[in-house]
């Protein structure tokens, strides 16, 4: 992966994404896994869930209720319409803008979950998940979504080449 | 409010009677270990339009004293920069700037 650009910003200023076959389908895997979780009827403990909506009220319990209220949904309309833009742009080629930021932000909610399911620490590296297949390689997925978020900044903050 | 027939002289309220005192919101971003670095920057860059030398000072701060300000100003407002914060995946909280 390294050195090879996943995305870059074109003179018209659209965005050409150039990701395999495999890429794509674990991004369209992962949306809809992340989707599945975000739409449960039952609601989840998951602690991924509660890091993607966190209190906005640490202070005051009632006035907490309150901004919930006035917010909770919309920011989890919020996600999942990421989510859709992120699993059509798994099948695209080149992105708008929009698509981008959407994907930037589709792409860091799945760290999110993932991050706060392995409990990663800043430097936690391959080695700390080596004695379970199964973390190892969620935190190579993880790994691959930080690398791939990086991609989308660096390619919003490039002027049009 | 004050028509033409209202008294001269009128006793005033003290103040704290008729309005909250004036203390600003602030909105806190904490440290977390999952969001990148270069991902906060750009975050602050792009809510709240600071140049990125100022984007990063917050960031930074966040990242080594565990939290920062990174705006203040009414309840309401305060409330939208939160909630776009959290659309944005970061840990975020508002008070008032006791």
């Amino acid at each position: 992966m390294a050195g090879r650009l996943a995305i870059r910003r074109r003179a018209d200023g659209t965005f050409g994404w150039k990701l395999t076959k495999n890429e794509r389908e674990v991004l369209t895997h992962l949306a809809k896994d992340f989707r599945a979780l975000l739409t449960a009827e039952t609601p989840s403990s998951d602690p991924s869930l509660q890091r993607l909506f966190p209190p906005a009220r640490t202070d005051d319990p009632v006035e907490e209720l309150e901004y919930e209220r006035k917010v909770g949904d919309s920011l989890l309309a919020t996600k999942l319409e990421q989510l859709t833009i992120l699993e059509r742009c798994a099948a695209s080629r080149v992105l708008s803008e929009e698509d981008v930021l959407a994907c930037m932000r589709a792409v860091n909610d799945l760290r999110l979950v993932l991050g706060t399911r392995l409990d990663v620490r800043e430097d936690s590296d391959p080695a700390d998940f080596a004695g379970d297949p199964e973390r190892r390689s969620t935190f190579e997925l993880y790994a691959y979504l930080s690398w791939l978020l990086e991609s989308l900044i660096e390619a919003m903050s490039a002027s049009g080449a | 409010m004050s028509g033409g027939l209202a008294p001269v002289e009128v006793q005033r309220p003290r103040s704290e009677e008729v309005v909250e005192p004036d203390i600003p919101w602030i909105v806190i971003v904490w440290n977390d270990p999952i969001n990148l670095m270069s991902y906060v920057t750009w975050v602050f860059q792009k809510l709240f339009g600071y140049p990125k030398a100022k984007a990063e000072k917050l960031m930074w701060d966040v990242h080594t004293k565990g939290k920062a300000v990174v705006a203040s100003g009414e309840k309401e407002q305060c409330e939208i920069h939160v909630s776009a914060l959290h659309g944005y995946g970061l840990w975020a909280t508002m008070q008032k700037d006791r």
